[in-house]
């Protein structure tokens, strides 16, 4: 059934425990090229920026998968993303701000921050992503089921490309791990069917990722959701 | 019906909220012109409101897996913007205080929490779309259900308006001073809502259906603004662009919906950019209503409890005015105002819209007997 779905380039970024350093494959032209979505962001909606560093490094990968995909490819582009933190760090900081005289300085900006979906609808706007957007949780098979699914909408014809893969944020004290640092960690990847970016290459095919209740019976403490998702992948060495 | 999509169909409809235990109450208030109910979280702190957001789920899913179906082969979809709000706040508290050094699992808990109660053995996880988030989980089991991969899902849709999330809004100036007033030229602003909704979702010739009249999920769409993180496109493009979806998967065309069920949150740019849309794709009378005056901004619930109103109202043939609205804005559009509509429905549009300029669209029929 997947035949014909193939994952035409990858990017992905690992600052909790990798070395942090970009790691991609088929980009062209490639550029370490860091782009700044909140001032993508600011510019469209004229207000102060309010970014954060998942998104930052999101936005620098999804710039180096998309930066040759034409505006009209990308309006029907949909966004599949998995996330075990979700908005935790923003949630955080918007609960700081509630704690100042009594929720009297609860902050506006802080605030929109506080979803899940928010750092995949940053890459909508800064990308003119205008297909279907779907965030979701599932432990540790989080990263894998949103790749699934976006197979399974390209398959029934939804839509022909996504911009697929998992983005989480952890802090220090709840990084775990004997490194224990925190930080971002993101994978993206950009799939289709074979033939509707004309002229492109593509880097593997998708043969068989395994059935939705397979993958949610993938065991693993939820925070290897990052490494489970790069060993369900076709990504070749990582 | 495309020749290649399988027909969908929505059963087993529960929902309560914090202020109403069923579905049907909610209907009968809204068709009687009941007042704004306060269905604000009026918990007294977050231990509460994390205790409210498991009963909500427990009423809705226990209403809705009632009814005869084998757990073993059906999965769930939870579907909320921020899942547990009461025990985040709880978490976060703690964490700062350097008492939590383990990630939280607030969605995926209260999922895990269901799948073991019902023993459900088929792919579980959570979706977050902001305030979309239950009408995309509807959609995604619809997806699931029509390829073959698992043949029930059980949606199950949730949000508790807690502290942290009316602290939020106020912050933002999105909660009206006075009540809820959908498409009304004074409307001022959002209330808020705590609730749950849960439903069955199968394919329509399923055996299970043989006797009942189930509604039929005919077309669904997702789209992205792209435009602002948190007010609507002013055009109203990428709700156009989903309603236009959604109509072109059912094959219909636009004359032939009876009634829209809208969004209707009562903010001026929301409301605005909903009229816009409508604009564009509806040139005939469509009858237009809205809930949100009664039972308050459900928030991540508030597609599926409406989606399960919009069911209520084919099978009663009957469409309740919009709480709230007494002197409409939008003067060229038919807003049902003041008392309720009896009149043939065949399809009713329901759309939601939320933060991040996210839009979906269903339309949803009346089984006919026979077909």
């Amino acid at each position: 059934m997947t035949d014909d779905i193939v994952i035409y380039r990858w990017a992905a970024c690992d600052e909790l425990t990798g070395s942090g350093a970009l790691q991609a494959a088929n980009i062209p032209q490639a550029r370490p090229h860091h782009a700044d979505i909140g001032e993508e962001v600011n510019a469209q909606e004229n207000t102060p920026r309010q970014s954060s560093p998942l998104t930052d490094q999101a936005a620098a990968l999804a710039d180096l998968l998309l930066s040759d995909i034409s505006r009209q490819a990308r309006q029907t582009m949909g966004l599949f993303i998995g996330s075990v933190t979700g908005s935790l760090e923003d949630d955080r900081i918007f609960q700081r701000s509630r704690r100042t005289e009594n929720g009297r300085y609860a902050s506006p900006g802080a605030f929109r921050r506080t979803l899940p979906s928010t750092t995949p609808a940053e890459l909508s706007i800064a990308f003119g992503l205008r297909g279907p957007l779907l965030v979701f949780a599932a432990g540790a098979s989080s990263g894998l089921l949103a790749v699934r699914r976006s197979i399974a909408w390209i398959q029934t014809g939804r839509i022909s490309l996504a911009l697929a893969g998992m983005m989480d944020w952890y802090a220090v004290d709840i990084a775990g791990g004997k490194k224990n640092k925190g930080g971002c960690r993101t994978l993206l990847c950009l799939i289709g069917r074979i033939g509707v970016l004309e002229g492109r290459q593509w880097c593997s095919k998708i043969k068989n990722i395994g059935q939705l209740t397979e993958i949610n019976k993938i065991s693993g403490i939820q925070d290897h959701s990052f490494e489970i998702l790069i060993k369900g992948l076709p990504l070749g060495e990582i | 019906m495309a020749n290649n999509q399988v027909p969908i169909a929505i059963w087993s409809p529960a929902a309560c909220t914090s202020v109403y235990p069923s579905l049907d109450n909610i209907f009968d208030a809204w068709l009687s012109g009941a007042g704004s109910a306060n269905n604000q979280c009026a918990t007294s702190g977050p231990a509460e409101e994390s205790a409210l957001w498991k009963r909500l789920i427990n009423s809705a899913t226990g209403s809705t897996l009632q009814r005869k179906t084998n757990p073993a082969a059906c999965g769930l979809i939870l579907a909320t913007t921020k899942g547990d709000v009461g025990a985040l706040e709880i978490w976060i508290d703690a964490a700062d205080q350097g008492g939590q050094q383990t990630l939280p699992t607030l969605m995926s808990d209260t999922a895990n929490e269901i799948t073991g109660k019902y023993r459900i053995g088929g792919p579980v996880f959570c979706l977050s779309t902001a305030c979309t988030s239950s009408l995309s989980g509807l959609i995604e089991a619809a997806e699931i259900v029509r390829t073959g991969e698992v043949s029930t899902i059980l949606v199950c849709g949730a949000d508790v308006a807690g502290g942290m999330v009316r602290d939020g809004f106020m912050a933002l100036h999105a909660i009206s001073p006075t009540s809820c007033k959908p498409f009304d030229t004074h409307r001022d602003g959002l209330m808020l809502g705590s609730a749950a909704a849960a439903c069955l979702v199968c394919r329509a010739d399923d055996a299970r259906l043989k006797n009942e009249s189930p509604i039929l999920l005919d077309g669904w769409a997702i789209t992205c603004d792209a435009v602002h993180l948190t007010a609507p496109d002013r055009q109203g493009a990428g709700l156009t662009a989903a309603i236009r979806g959604a109509l072109e998967m059912a094959q219909v065309q636009s004359e032939q919906i009876d009634v829209a069920l809208m969004h209707g949150t009562a903010t001026p740019y929301n409301d605005a950019m909903e009229a816009a849309a409508i604009r564009q794709i509806f040139s005939h009378r469509l009858e237009i209503t809205a809930v949100k005056g009664l039972i308050g901004h459900t928030l991540g619930a508030s597609g599926l409890i409406e989606t399960l109103l919009a069911d209520t109202m084919l099978r009663r043939q009957t469409i309740p005015p919009i709480t709230g609205l007494a002197k409409p804005d939008f003067g060229d559009l038919q807003f049902v105002q003041g008392m309720p509509l009896k009149k043939k429905i065949r399809r009713v549009l329901k759309t939601a819209s939320g933060f991040g300029g996210m839009n979906a669209a269903v339309v949803l029929r009346l089984q006919e007997r026979g077909e």
